[in-house]
């Protein structure tokens, strides 16, 4: 074909843009308006203080660290994995002991750090990219960050007392029912699910509300991030995907404490029904895993290239048609139950589907690439990394949408390096790019580039060590969560090899969190914009002060820093009070000048109420009735009026 | 350089009272999420009934209708009360109306008690337990988790009422009254195909 010898096409390149304060001024405030609007959204002093915070970037950032305290514990838990399964007939771990340790860590990476970290991530640059002050519902925003880290202590409380899950990190009934795991350890991770679910439903509908109504105006829905399009999107599925987690845990819960029989086939009910109800929500969660790091790929290559990403349009609809075919594939983690086949070709073919939105995102950034000169710095490098790591874990995806394949490989090995090539290829490597991105702007510091780079190769050759042999120790029949295995299978060489890629892994994960703390207590200063991106983020200062922009800008292409005289500024809005420019959901258009809620203990409060309920209720049923009263409490303490004007912080108004 | 584009706000209101609220979004999600939860229950409700052949199980009657229809009469009858009070409270004057939509809030409430009143004899109406069978948790639960969610929306009634009549009334409260109806509004919509999951479904086999 001679056409394809043709040279590309480049797509305009930007224009080496000014920096904002030259080239806007006017988005300066004079300094006694910026002092008043600091005291206004400013979190309070002290301890006390620190507890009632509502600023997003305050919780956003909790989010992100207690996620990654969240990821080593897994990381540790994997790696005793490792080292038991190092060569055969090890002793480290008895089956007891590594039944809780794999529930452990697939209950850790999926609840307590992938969704967390996203939302997190999330929570800290939605408003910012998006150009207003603060999330739409501060206070819920501080309740979710609250839930979410009492469940966590909750499950591993049960861990450290031998009350870890021994059931997987799905715990299919009938294993964990009433009858084969009398022990409260099923009961802690049934509810630990509702602490995590509730907080990641919290952070769903303040981040949509955000995104809809809180634009900088002229930010129409086609000038919107691809990270921001990328997180309304997975939230949208949150919202779709959580309440049935919710309500399989909670039937569990019903059937181990209280004698229900949903899923006691003895009594009408059905164990398939559990299965179904946490698999419409567990393929979902994937892809909630795995939408934002696809936007995180986006602002990554459209900042190392310089150049407006290409296919804009048909990157944000592979996106949402990516969420919603995700929501038709779940029985494909149900080949193996001995469905109707004819069900199962539809679910086959559902599953082949989503290649087509893939491959559309992986042309649309090829042609991003295509003729660029990127600058390979560690987010790129990253980026380039998800490219190979999350295409191999795609392949071996559309091996297993296949039902005679997927029913030679079930439940062994195979199916481990399938999907920890697609997550951590498909989000884990994406997240660390895009924390060395956005560490300047959360930190006021650059990450080293050559510690950066380090980073990466261990963690890239680490990981394709681990997993790459798990492959073929599936395909040699090397079945999963089993503790150990006969030296006559021959698996040993390979299982060794996987311990030590894990161990570089992990060395990879050390390199960043050494990397970061050298950078915190002597990183070079980042300055507004290092990178030199296009996005709202980078218009204000590294890190950004608590009302992140001095004047809310105006905006009228995608990408406004790089053409910063076509910027303009908001006057008029109030700098006494907590205020926020509402925008109207589709050209954002100004609408009106809504008023946020202040700094508060209500959230924190409402937690430990909702906990009582839960943690109480692993032991009678009757800690409900007390959560609800506190919950009372906690819901007219937190709407009572202060008897103060509506968005002025206590301290300054007296 | 100098001639810089401004966008002038000063003149926008603080507040709005319709859909274009913060707090009317965040009725809507949180209805979309029960929505989502309803419609997992239903699901869960015609699972069940697909693996068994007898629904209810043999030798047990039907829920009764007796109570079961009076409580959906109260319940669609509650709104009444509810609808004129988020109309008044639409016309943005809290000074004026503070007072008469608290006490249409307060005639509400008094019928949703009775709602709830009502609803705590329809679990003994259905003639079987939670824990007798699938049959029985599934019906127990559904009933459960909407009385939860009817006392959570006469919680918030109740206090926002408490709010109207004390001193720090503000405007942002009717934009409240108009979120909370919206609210009402769909536990009971959401309680008529339930209705029918529980009492007339049960009839049709």
């Amino acid at each position: 074909m001679k056409t394809s010898r043709e040279p590309v096409r480049k797509p305009p390149a930007a224009p080496e843009p000014a920096p904002l304060p030259a080239a806007l001024p006017e988005a300066e405030l004079p300094a006694h308006e910026r002092e008043e609007l600091r005291r206004a959204f400013e979190t309070q002093r002290g301890f006390f203080g620190s507890l009632k915070s509502v600023d997003h970037k305050v919780i956003g950032k909790r989010y992100v660290i207690t996620a990654l305290v969240f990821f080593v514990l897994g990381g540790i838990e994997a790696m005793t994995m490792r080292l038991q399964l190092a060569k055969p007939e090890n002793s480290l771990l008895g089956p007891d002991l590594y039944n809780q340790v794999f529930t452990m860590h697939g209950t850790t990476m999926m609840f307590l750090f992938a969704v967390p970290v996203m939302e997190g991530l999330a929570v800290y640059f939605v408003p910012l990219m998006v150009g207003t002050r603060n999330v739409a519902f501060p206070k819920l925003n501080a309740f979710g960050y609250w839930i979410y880290v009492l469940g966590g202590a909750f499950v591993y409380g049960g861990f450290f007392l031998n009350r870890g899950n021994d059931t997987g990190w799905f715990s299919y009934v009938p294993l964990s029912g009433p009858q084969y795991a009398p022990s409260h350890r099923v009961d802690i991770w049934a509810n630990m699910i509702t602490f995590t679910e509730v907080s990641a439903l919290a952070v769903a509908i303040e981040i949509i509300v955000t995104a809809f109504k809180q634009r900088a105006p002229g930010m129409s829905l086609n000038r919107i991030p691809l990270f921001v399009w990328s997180v309304i999107t997975t939230n949208f599925m949150v919202i779709f995907a959580m309440p049935a987690v919710m309500l399989a845990s909670g039937y569990l819960a019903l059937d181990r404490l209280v004698g229900t029989h949903f899923f006691n086939p003895a009594e009408g009910g059905d164990p398939l029904l559990y299965q179904h109800l946490f698999w419409f929500f567990g393929h979902p969660e994937v892809y909630i895993i795995f939408i934002p790091a696809l936007g995180m790929v986006s602002t990554i290559l459209a900042a190392s290239t310089k150049r407006p990403i290409f296919g804009y349009t048909a990157l944000v609809l592979s996106v949402v048609a990516t969420a919603f075919l995700g929501f038709g594939l779940w029985v494909h983690h149900m080949f193996a139950t001995g469905l109707p086949q004819l069900g199962e070709s539809f679910f086959t073919v559902a599953s082949m589907m989503i290649a087509i939105p893939s491959g559309v995102q992986i042309f649309c950034w090829i042609r991003s690439l295509w003729g660029s000169r990127p600058r390979m710095t560690t987010p790129f490098l990253f980026v380039l990394g998800f490219f190979f790591i999350f295409i191999a874990g795609g392949m071996t995806g559309v091996m297993l949408a296949s039902v005679p394949f997927n029913l030679q490989v079930h439940d062994t090995f195979f199916v481990v390096a399938h999907f920890h090539y697609v997550l951590i290829g498909g989000a884990v490597f994406p997240l660390f790019g895009a924390l060395t991105f956005w560490f300047p702007k959360l930190t006021g510091r650059l990450l080293s580039e050559t510690l950066g780079r380090w980073t990466f190769a261990v963690m890239f050759v680490g990981f394709n060590l681990t997993f790459g042999p798990m492959h073929w120790l599936g395909f040699r029949g090397m079945p999963r969560r089993v503790y150990t295995y006969l030296p006559e299978m021959g698996w040993g060489p390979a299982n060794l090899a996987a311990t030590i890629g894990a161990g570089m892994l992990g060395v990879g994960v050390l390199l960043f969190l050494i990397n970061a703390a050298r950078s915190l207590r002597s990183g070079e200063a980042a300055g507004n914009n290092p990178w030199g991106a296009s996005t709202l983020e980078w218009a204000t200062s590294s890190p950004p002060p608590p009302y992140n922009f001095e004047r809310i800008l105006v905006v009228s292409n995608r990408d406004p820093l790089w053409k910063p005289e076509e910027m303009a500024v908001v006057t008029g809005m109030r700098t006494d009070r907590r205020e926020v420019l509402t925008t109207r959901p589709l050209d954002a258009e100004p609408d009106h000048r809504a008023v946020l809620v202040g700094p508060s203990i209500w959230p924190l409060f409402l937690a430990f109420a909702l906990a009582v309920g839960l943690v109480g209720s692993v032991f009678t049923p009757w800690a409900i009735l007390l959560s609800g009263f506190l919950f009372l409490v906690a819901m007219i303490g937190w709407y009572w009026p202060k008897g103060e004007p509506s968005g002025h912080n206590a301290r300054t108004a007296s | 350089m100098s001639s810089r584009r401004t966008v002038d706000v000063s003149r926008l209101p603080d507040i709005t009272l319709d859909s274009g609220a913060l707090f009317w979004w965040a009725t809507a999600g949180l209805i979309a999420i029960e929505a989502m939860s309803f419609a997992i229950i239903i699901a869960t409700f015609i699972y069940l009934r697909m693996t068994v052949t007898d629904w209810p199980p043999p030798t047990l009657p039907p829920p009764d209708l007796r109570w079961g229809i009076a409580g959906l009469v109260v319940l669609v009858i509650s709104c009444v009360p509810i609808r004129m009070a988020e109309k008044i409270a639409g016309r943005g004057r809290p000074e004026e109306d503070r007072r008469r939509i608290a006490a249409l809030i307060r005639v509400f409430l008094l019928i949703a008690a009775v709602a709830v009143a009502i609803r705590l004899l329809e679990f003994p109406g259905t003639h079987c337990k939670w824990n007798n069978s699938a049959y029985g948790s599934v019906i127990w639960t559904t009933l459960g988790i909407h009385l939860l969610e009817a006392l959570a929306g006469f919680a918030e009634f109740a206090v926002v009422a408490a709010v109207l009549v004390g001193s720090h009334a503000e405007e942002k409260h009717l934009l409240d009254v108009r979120a909370c109806a919206l609210f009402w509004y769909f536990i009971v919509a959401v309680w008529i195909p339930l209705f029918g999951m529980i009492y007339v479904f049960p009839r049709l086999s």
